[in-house]
């Protein structure tokens, strides 16, 4: 078994600070991502020079990183079975810090099963792994700050940007600039993104009411106030805003809300030796997310004039983090056809599910959350949709290998 | 003539099939589950079908169900899930295969098939066994189905009235709900598995847990519901917390894997250490398990009961209740079978088995 | 940028060294394709892009059910995925 003085699980902006605050101070740390490199998923696209420098401290010899690897179970005894590409592992901590981040909130429409449908950060995501975008016809729709740099970024690489259709109304996209205008720093931020997307037609109020094609998205259909319009597209890019990445938490038995990862100010959770930072702790953005990795290694290694600057630092970043929690609220969706799927793994769909008393009768009956998401992408939208509730976290937290399971047989249940 | 009322207590595959069948014989049929339909051990297990001949008594009742089960399954494959698999017992060493041998004159005296499997045969049949197997006893026979869903089905036949409650006493001509409320009936069966003692103390039934896991989908990875020959063996074996190789194909392509067993464990939470064991027996069997997908694992608990048969038949010591539980690990098989008793009892009509193995007056001392 | 030959269905690609398979599968049609037929036999592809949605899917190297968007590509590598009734 391998030991560390910190596990960090989510190598993005804030593991990655984290991580590296950590190793200036002396801690051997553990940095575990499911993705192939830093960097985070979300955010990823707003590359920065504080982000940048972090990425290249990575480096260091007192952090060992873990890409492409999957938190599979916390276990007694400050351990957590991990499952990488061709093996798995058990490793020990003293302190842990959660920096697992947060996921599109995906809801269902008709037709959104048609490949060329994608989340919004997933278009950007696949953009960057190697899917051409040049020339290609997007329409971005749904809602959240998410839009305007997944926008910019698709038009900087070539995407013809047809639509940007935001759920949420105009008084309130404009509350939420004003608000960004009393930081400069987010206030230049908006304008370059509003340069780049100079042209690109904006709608507020407006929502997807259906996707055509039939092996592939060719168009959609959309309502804007009392207006439907049909665009011709290639890709469809819809986003819900975000949903934080809470099963790791609440598998080690942390108290969280149906929005983030219950801490105190000084990034501690309910149970001993664990941290929540970043998006887990609630939808802040970027910068709040840097802070809250130096905040927590200060903490961590009781530097107090460092934890005390970081405090307040990070007290003005999540300000910013309530401003986009009221504006970019859940939307009301358009009534959806019986036949739209709304579990994608079983294909079930809303016909099959919408006179279900509850989410344990629809998983018995239907299979509903059944298959390899885990319900990840359908627990969101059926929460949204009927009002179901959560399942208690059971291992595997992420689909593992048989014999990654198997590794549990040799585990101590107690402290070493 | 008014018709008699049954209330049954428990929604689970074995409620579920008393109800049918006591519909079906004319009794109003009133089903009080304090969750949803087949969410208990019915929705744990995994829902195999299979006719055991290691005792009189569970053959003649495990026989009996296979060939109900078969019929229904025939009639609505889709609704069950219904995958005539059969199973393969897989003999570790000559003295199991000689078991298994010994097996075979059982099943065909009761009109079943069996074949027994030399190590060529067993090969050709389940390519994903480790080498070095001496063969295996193949029950063409059994069958796998969708449990939950089969009870639901089942229930949707009576016409009943379903009243989500939880139930707080048994009295003579009815139950009391937890709001309160007494329901009246003239007769009461209990068929609530693990939890029969939180309405009859008395009853000899421990909660047995056991874990399982299913996999992604991998259609053609393995074709019978495989166990070790050393299945039975373990899962009787006493007080001791046991594992044993068996898994099934699912009408989907998914694999289901166990099992394992531990005795008085309350907790339903996953016990890291128990399902590791597991897995490791599955892999000694079946070496390419090791990279497919789990998806999901679970836990819940059997009903056991001290001489391993189920408590089929009236209380004898409180009129007007029935009792339709015990099951411990066959509780999908055997629910049909179990039905057709519990209904031929209380109709004083002839059941299709003898009902003496499973009368509850076994475990009772005679007045 | 780099590049290297990938197999995909059992035809060589060039790709860029640092995509994902989900990626080079995209850069070899020039645009997403069906990669997976859903349980009732529905076209599917990548949809979250990070290892959520598990959509995309497919078999590298004789493994079922990888995702596509999570794994890089390496020299050599055999991507299959089912392409009968679709684009």
């Amino acid at each position: 078994m391998h030991s560390y003085d910190v596990i960090i699980i989510g190598a993005g902006p804030a593991g990655m600070h984290a991580a590296q605050a950590l190793a200036s101070r002396g801690q051997q740390v553990a940095l575990i991502d499911d993705n192939p490199a830093a960097g985070g998923q979300i955010w990823r696209g707003v590359n920065n020079h504080a982000t940048q420098s972090a990425r290249a401290a990575l480096h260091s010899p007192l952090i060992t990183t873990y890409y492409q690897t999957r938190v599979i179970a916390t276990l007694a005894a400050q351990q957590l079975l991990v499952e990488t590409p061709n093996d798995a592992h058990l490793l020990h901590y003293r302190h842990l810090v959660i920096a697992s981040g947060a996921r599109e909130l995906l809801l269902p429409v008709a037709g959104w099963t048609l490949p060329g449908v994608t989340g919004i950060g997933g278009l950007q995501a696949l953009v960057k792994a190697g899917m051409p975008i040049t020339g290609k016809r997007v329409v971005i729709a749904g809602t959240g700050p998410l839009i305007w740099p997944v926008a910019a970024f698709l038009r900087t690489h070539g995407a013809h940007i047809v639509a940007i259709a935001e759920q949420q109304s105009l008084p309130r996209l404009v509350r939420f600039g004003l608000h960004l205008a009393r930081y400069p720093g987010k206030l230049w931020q908006a304008m370059s993104y509003a340069t780049q997307l100079i042209g690109v037609p904006f709608w507020h109020d407006s929502h997807v009411i259906a996707i055509s094609g039939t092996t592939h998205s060719t168009g959609v259909r959309i309502q804007r106030g009392e207006h439907q319009f049909q665009l011709a597209c290639d890709y469809v890019a819809l986003g819900h805003h975000l949903v934080p990445n809470l099963d790791i938490a609440q598998s080690l038995g942390c108290a969280t809300t149906p929005t983030a990862i219950t801490t105190t100010d000084l990034l501690a959770t309910t149970i001993p030796h664990v941290y929540a930072i970043g998006e887990a702790r609630g939808i802040g953005g970027l910068d709040c997310a840097i802070a809250e990795g130096h905040l927590v290694a200060a903490v961590i290694c009781q530097d107090a004039s460092a934890s005390a600057q970081w405090h307040q630092r990070v007290q003005t970043e999540r300000r910013i983090a309530t401003a986009i929690a009221a504006t970019f609220t859940p939307p009301h969706l358009p009534p959806l056809a019986a036949d739209t799927i709304v579990c994608r793994c079983e294909d079930v769909s809303h016909g099959q599910l919408q006179h279900a008393p509850d989410w344990r009768t629809a998983k018995l009956q239907q299979r509903c959350g059944m298959g390899p998401c885990q319900g990840r992408i359908c627990g969101a939208a059926t929460q949204h949709l009927y009002g179901w509730g959560p399942d208690a976290v059971r291992p595997p937290l992420r689909p593992a290998r048989v014999a990654t399971l198997a590794l549990l047989h040799a585990i101590s249940p107690t402290a070493e | 003539m008014s018709q008699s009322h049954v209330i049954i207590i428990g929604g689970g595959i074995v409620g579920c099939a008393c109800a049918q069948r006591l519909a079906a014989t004319g009794w109003r049929v009133t089903l009080i589950e304090r969750d949803t339909i087949g969410s208990g051990a019915t929705a744990a297990g995994m829902g195999q079908i299979v006719a055991l001949d290691d005792s009189p008594a569970e053959f003649a009742l495990t026989a009996d169900s296979q060939r109900r089960w078969h019929a229904l399954g025939q009639a609505n494959p889709l609704v069950h899930e219904y995958t005539p698999c059969g199973t393969i017992w897989v003999a570790s060493d000559d003295e199991e295969l000689a078991m298994a041998a010994a097996k075979v004159p059982n099943y065909h005296a009761a009109g079943l098939h069996a074949e027994l499997l030399d190590a060529a045969a067993l090969y050709r049949h389940e390519p994903n066994l480790r080498p070095g197997l001496p063969g295996g006893l193949r029950i063409a026979g059994d069958a796998v189905v969708y449990p939950s869903r089969s009870a639901d089905w089942l229930w949707q036949q009576t016409g009943g009235t379903l009243i989500h409650a939880a139930v707080t006493a048994i009295h003579a001509g009815g139950v009391t709900l937890a709001d309160g409320r007494h329901l009246h009936a003239d007769a009461v069966v209990l068929a609530t598995g693990s939890r029969t003692r939180d309405l009859v103390p008395a009853l000899p039934i421990r909660p047995k847990k056991g874990h399982l896991v299913i996999t992604d989908r991998y259609p053609g990875f393995i074709h019978h519901q495989v166990a070790e020959m050393g299945y039975v063996k373990n899962a009787h074996l006493a007080d001791v917390d046991s594992v044993a190789f068996n898994v099934q194909p699912r009408a989907t392509g998914q694999i289901l894997i166990g099992s394992c067993r531990q005795y008085d464990i309350h907790t339903p939470e996953v016990d890291p250490v128990m399902l590791g064991q597991m897995l490791q027996r599955c892999l000694e069997f079946m070496p390419a398990l090791a990279t497919l997908s789990s998806l999901r694992v679970w836990t819940g608990y059997r009903a056991a009961t001290p001489d391993g048969q189920p408590l089929i038949g009236p209380h004898p010591h409180q009129p007007g209740l029935w009792l339709a539980t015990g099951h411990e690990g066959l509780g999908i098989t055997t629910s049909l079978g179990t039905a057709d008793l519990l209904a031929a009892l209380m109709n004083h009509t002839t059941p299709a088995i003898n009902p003496t193995p499973y009368l509850p007056s076994r475990f009772f001392p005679a007045p | 940028m780099a590049t290297i030959t990938v197999f995909i269905n059992n035809h060589p690609y060039t790709c860029d060294a640092g995509n994902s398979v989900a990626g080079a599968i995209a850069q070899a049609h020039q645009q997403l394709v069906t990669t997976r037929q859903s349980v009732h036999g529905m076209p599917r592809t990548a949809v979250c892009g990070m290892g959520i949605c598990f959509e995309c899917r497919v078999t590298i190297n004789s493994n079922a059910h990888q995702l596509a968007c999570q794994t890089p590509v390496a020299t050599g590598m055999q991507i299959t995925y089912e392409e009968t009734g679709y684009a």
